[in-house]
């Protein structure tokens, strides 16, 4: 593992009709390291499973030739599943639900909510690495610990859920509201600035002064090579 | 209503019914007294005629040809005696030369201690006027009998009005039975069951209104449908335009997200922009295709006479690029000169199922037919394909707007989804009426088929 970026994320199998929305999810699935594969419609699915195998299944549910629900039936229940779909109501969610999907969400969808479901379904189904490399800097997001040239490195708690944060969503930039949303919760009452102190200190500590991007108006980014 | 009708008539009948009894016992009451008053006065005569035969018998036995007065009063006596028995009382009185009296017979009714009499009273015939005779016959048991009659008259009038009463309820429970169901019927149908009707049973005066009612409730029901028809068609159609519309903003949202957050590089940034501006594209088509379709809803085109021919091979011109490309054959016949029609809008029309019938051509095997012919007085104009067809379930939809058989492969191809709705429409204001014919896997045939002007 002496690559950056390092810990190997999920295969997955974009299942999507729109060819824009497709490529979509796609191109964001990768900027977090994961890899995809597109196909278009149901009977695709098969065989694309066929030559190999993936660790989850971004599935639509109007698709032509074979729809998701009758895809999601003949499968066999190893790889999870999230239904992706315009179809919002609640007998469609319950359907997809009981023919064992993971999680259903509804289009138009958030980037960050996809990608945060899709990990919260691979931290249950998938033994990964939890372990985080970037040049000298080495992350053991298990155990909650930090090295810098293999030496430990203290953290606040605050700054460990900023530093995981970016981690999961390295390329995507996270404005500060989000992340003052992840690292404090909701109803922290605090000014955005706090996020930069944070970010500031993080920075020194792990001289992450280029890795870390600010962007501009927005928030910050962790660059990672793909 | 009915209680109203009840009232009314009953009174009336009552009113009626009293006038009836009571003329015909004033009636009675008044003939028998006169009656009596005739049989009185003849009995009086009888009376006064024998006292007058027996006073003359006794003028001829008399010695010095005068009547004793003793010997009249014992006669009067015997008299008054005799008829007493008969309820007559008599009197007979001397007149004195100062009195006079009529020998007319007097006749009148008097009233003694709740004893009714008719009393009579006259002179005796000649030779004896000077004798004077009253006579009172009492009635009262006549009139007695007359009363009984009069209460009779009253019980029956009574028990008449009950059984009326009655008779009469009955009668209107049968007359208002049709109209209780018809209102029964009228509030259903207020209610909302509009399938509500009435059955009608028999001939009556009543039917008729059953009949004109069931008539109206057949109109509301049909007009009731196609008012819910047209709400299901709009609901679909606001369901199908957001699904629509959904589409391409979450693609130019998503891919504006990504370009936000991500870190682009040159080809990349020029690639997702143009996705962008792609989706934006498609929804300026949407957007321009329901206003002609808003614009042509209320439209009257201006009709001219358009070469067919001529049409044809604009026709053909426009097409000839993409026809080329697909290697797709356009094949041309028509057996006419020239058709009435607005040419922009019959242009459109023609060039939209020509596109329809190139989208559903597979790409070097289509062949396509378009036609202008004239059949029993009627225009046809029609694009016929040889592409994959149209499946039975879907003909009916396929003119909705946003309707898509193959959801996926017709988007690929740049369609809105409003064409044939948009065909349609043209064919509406046109005068014509769009038919479309189908087979899966052999082809489609649509005909716009003109409303005779002749």
């Amino acid at each position: 593992m002496g690559k950056d970026g390092a810990f190997e994320m999920a295969r997955i199998l974009v299942v999507e009709d729109d060819k824009l929305i497709n490529n979509l999810i796609k191109k964001n699935l990768e900027l977090v390291g994961h890899t995809c594969v597109s196909v278009f419609d149901g009977e695709a699915v098969f065989t694309e499973l066929e030559n190999q195998n993936f660790d989850m299944i971004l599935l639509d549910i109007m698709l032509p030739k074979l729809d998701g629900f009758q895809v999601i039936e003949a499968l066999n229940k190893e790889t999870p599943v999230i239904f992706l779909t315009a179809r919002g109501a609640l007998s469609d969610r319950i359907k997809g639900l009981k023919l064992g999907a993971d999680d259903y969400l509804v289009k138009p969808f958030d980037m960050l909510e996809l990608l945060t479901r899709i990990e919260t379904v691979l931290r249950r189904t998938k033994n990964s690495e939890n372990l985080f490399v970037l040049g000298d800097v080495k992350v053991d997001l298990a155990s909650r610990q930090v090295f810098y040239k293999e030496e430990y490195v203290e953290f606040t708690p605050q700054e460990f859920l900023l530093i995981e944060a970016l981690i999961k969503n390295r390329n995507i930039a996270l404005s500060r509201d989000k992340l003052l949303e992840i690292a404090w919760g909701y109803d922290y009452g605090g000014d955005t600035r706090t996020v930069d102190v944070h970010i500031h200190n993080i920075r020194k500590k792990l001289s992450w002064e280029k890795a870390i991007k600010t962007v501009y108006k927005l928030g910050y980014r962790l660059e990672v090579a793909q | 209503m009915r209680l109203k009708t009840f009232l009314t008539s009953y009174l009336l009948f009552l009113f009626i019914l009293f006038i009836t009894v009571s003329t015909i016992s004033v009636y009675m009451t008044k003939n028998q007294v006169e009656m009596l008053k005739e049989r009185s006065a003849r009995e009086y005569q009888t009376i006064s005629a024998s006292i007058a035969r027996d006073l003359a018998a006794m003028l001829d036995r008399s010695k010095d040809a005068s009547l004793q007065s003793t010997s009249v009063n014992s006669l009067a006596n015997a008299y008054t005696r005799f008829y007493s028995e008969h309820y007559i009382e008599i009197s007979l009185s001397n007149l004195q030369p100062s009195e006079s009296s009529s020998t007319h017979l007097e006749i009148t009714l008097t009233e003694q201690e709740e004893q009714h009499f008719i009393y009579i009273s006259s002179l005796l015939p000649s030779p004896f006027q000077d004798y004077k005779l009253d006579a009172y016959f009492d009635i009262t048991d006549n009139l007695a009998s007359m009363k009984n009659i009069q209460q009779m008259l009253l019980i029956i009038f009574i028990i008449f009005s009950a059984i009326s009463a009655v008779a009469l309820h009955l009668i209107l429970t049968k007359i208002f039975k049709p109209l209780g169901i018809v209102a029964a019927a009228s509030r259903k149908i207020a209610g909302g069951e509009y399938s509500e009707r009435i059955l009608i049973k028999g001939k009556h005066d009543l039917s008729n209104v059953a009949e004109d009612f069931n008539t109206m409730a057949d109109e509301i029901e049909k007009q009731i449908k196609v008012l819910e028809d047209e709400a299901i068609g709009k609901q679909q159609f606001v369901d199908n335009f957001a699904h629509e519309i959904r589409t391409p903003l979450t693609s130019i949202y998503g891919y504006g997200e990504y370009m936000q957050k991500a870190h682009l590089k040159e080809e990349e940034l020029v690639e997702v922009t143009q996705y962008i501006m792609d989706e934006a594209e498609h929804m300026k088509k949407i957007a321009n295709s329901l206003l002609e379709l808003a614009t042509l809803r209320n439209f009257t085109p201006k009709k001219i006479k358009i070469s067919i021919p001529q049409l044809f091979e604009d026709i053909c011109q426009t097409l000839k690029k993409t026809l080329n490309e697909q290697k797709i054959v356009l094949v041309c016949h028509t057996n006419l000169e020239c058709l009435e029609a607005q040419e922009d809008l019959l242009k459109s029309l023609l060039l939209n199922l020509c596109f329809n019938a190139i989208k559903a051509c597979s790409k070097g095997e289509g062949m396509i037919r378009l036609e202008a012919i004239k059949e029993e007085g009627q225009i046809i104009l029609s694009v016929s394909d040889n592409g994959c067809g149209i499946p039975k379930e879907s003909i009916e939809k396929v003119t909705e707007p946003f309707y898509r058989v193959d959801k996926a492969r017709s988007r690929e191809k740049g369609g809105v989804g409003i064409g044939l709705t948009l065909c349609r429409q043209i064919a509406q204001v046109s005068d014509a009426k769009m038919v479309i014919e189908s087979e899966e896997g052999v082809g489609t045939k649509v005909k716009v088929i003109f409303k005779s002007s002749e």
